[in-house]
């Protein structure tokens, strides 16, 4: 039973971790370019992104259902009901909120910042560099609620995952498996785990805006 | 003959969404001057120091930079020739001392270098003290020094300050008066500073003043003047 419980926060954490590793990879420079660079329909992807953020895991799923499904376009590739499929679903879902919050992160940075250093020198890739370190508190804070976003989503890890037993079962879909079958005490559990794991990462943010805070 | 540090045909500069900021016909800034802008608020005087440190670019017309057509938004030669120091001075995250080498470290000037370029700037204006206290800890007055040290550091051939005595006491602006007066003699560096109270553009005598109101230039010239004051 206990050893059931760890594998089942285990998957939880390594599939959300990882889907918030590969957005987090993709939606920085997102970020960065949407506040760089001037382009045709840049206000209207600003636009969509924030529209997307609130898209419905559900929504999220049943597309990538539809993708990775065997008769899907992506059916070949075999990743329905695995946890590569949750990785991929639950990093659809929060790359754009990875990029809009480190978007509003990095608006935020004083302008002089950019000005100052290129004045001092630097490439506008330094220059972004600067930027992204003055942000780099926002941008934690927009990964860990990314982070908690997709660990406490059901939607995706149900329909893309299968609730599968030692393989893609997570704390959510663990927690609607027991509420189902009448066993509460497991439901709890794990319920309380996932605010534990909650609690974790809010105190992790108070502690680094504290040093953060400190520092200045 | 040298070619002028500065030659302006014709900049207007509107801001993106509209709204007219500045418009000069003709402007010449000396090689080794130094020049003070002034005007009352909205003149235009920050928005011409920041087209001549090729931070923003003019919606028409021609900046000459020592003779030659920089690119709009600044070239090597520009970036490594002219600083800019904001008002206010914006100091990253970090110590006095990471600040004030910040410019060397993205330049890459070779640290054996870093000591002889940094002592004598940080004697020049009291930073000794400051060095390892968080840049955001520091009063206005340090924090406007210290940017305009990490300026000075980089031996630009053409510092641009916006309002860079607007922070500072009586003894703190006659210290960097001195140190600026003495490298636009020794090494010949052109200074355009901005200021709109008149006794702080008595703190730097120029050679040359340039008055805009409006975002227009109102008066241009020369100003004969003997040495500095005592103390200067």
């Amino acid at each position: 039973m206990l050893s059931e419980l760890c594998e089942i926060i285990w998957v939880s954490i390594k599939v959300s971790g990882l889907s918030v590793l590969i957005a987090g990879a993709l939606a920085l420079p997102a970020a960065v370019a949407l506040l760089v660079y001037r382009f045709p329909g840049r206000r209207a992807l600003i636009v969509f992104n924030q529209t997307l953020m609130a898209a419905p895991t559900v929504v999220i799923g049943l597309l990538l259902y539809m993708l990775l499904s065997r008769s899907g376009p992506l059916g070949s590739l075999g990743l329905l009901y695995t946890p590569a499929a949750i990785v991929i679903g639950q990093a659809v879902l929060v790359l754009p909120i990875i990029t809009g919050f480190s978007y509003s992160a990095l608006q935020q940075v004083d302008n002089r910042a950019r000005l100052t250093a290129i004045s001092l020198g630097a490439s506008k890739m330094q220059a972004g560099w600067l930027v992204i370190q003055e942000a780099r508190l926002a941008l934690a804070m927009a990964v860990l609620a990314a982070f908690a976003r997709a660990i406490s989503e059901i939607g995706i890890a149900m329909m893309l995952g299968g609730n599968i037993r030692h393989a893609t079962r997570t704390m959510t879909t663990a927690i609607a498996l027991e509420s189902n079958k009448g066993d509460f005490v497991s439901s709890i559990i794990l319920g309380c785990v996932l605010l534990v794991i909650t609690l974790g990462i809010n105190v992790a943010v108070f502690y680094f805006t504290g040093c953060q805070e400190s520092d200045e | 003959m040298s070619e002028p540090a500065y030659q302006l045909d014709r900049v207007c500069f509107r801001y993106p969404r509209g709204g007219f900021a500045l418009s000069i016909d003709a402007l010449t800034i000396e090689r080794a001057s130094v020049v003070a802008l002034g005007g009352p608020n909205g003149s235009g005087k920050t928005t011409l120091l920041l087209l001549l440190a090729f931070l923003d670019r003019p919606s028409t017309g021609k900046i000459r930079f020592f003779g030659s057509l920089a690119a709009p938004d600044g070239d090597g030669r520009v970036r490594e020739a002219a600083v800019l120091v904001p008002y206010p001075p914006y100091l990253f995250r970090g110590t006095a001392r990471h600040n004030l080498c910040l410019g060397l470290e993205i330049r890459r000037v070779p640290r054996s270098q870093w000591n002889e370029r940094l002592a004598p700037v940080i004697e020049a204006l009291d930073l000794g003290p400051l060095l390892d206290r968080s840049g955001r800890a520091l009063s206005a007055g340090q924090a406007q020094r210290l940017a305009i040290a990490r300026a000075l550091v980089l031996r630009p051939e053409v510092l641009l300050l916006d309002e860079p005595f607007a922070s500072l006491d009586q003894e703190q602006s006659e210290r960097l008066s001195a140190l600026l007066h003495g490298l636009n003699r020794e090494r010949k560096l052109t200074i355009v500073f901005s200021a709109h109270r008149g006794n702080t553009i008595d703190s730097l005598p120029p050679l040359q003043t340039v008055r805009l109101n409006e975002g227009r230039l109102s008066s241009s010239g020369r100003i004969l003047h003997g040495p500095p004051k005592a103390g200067h």
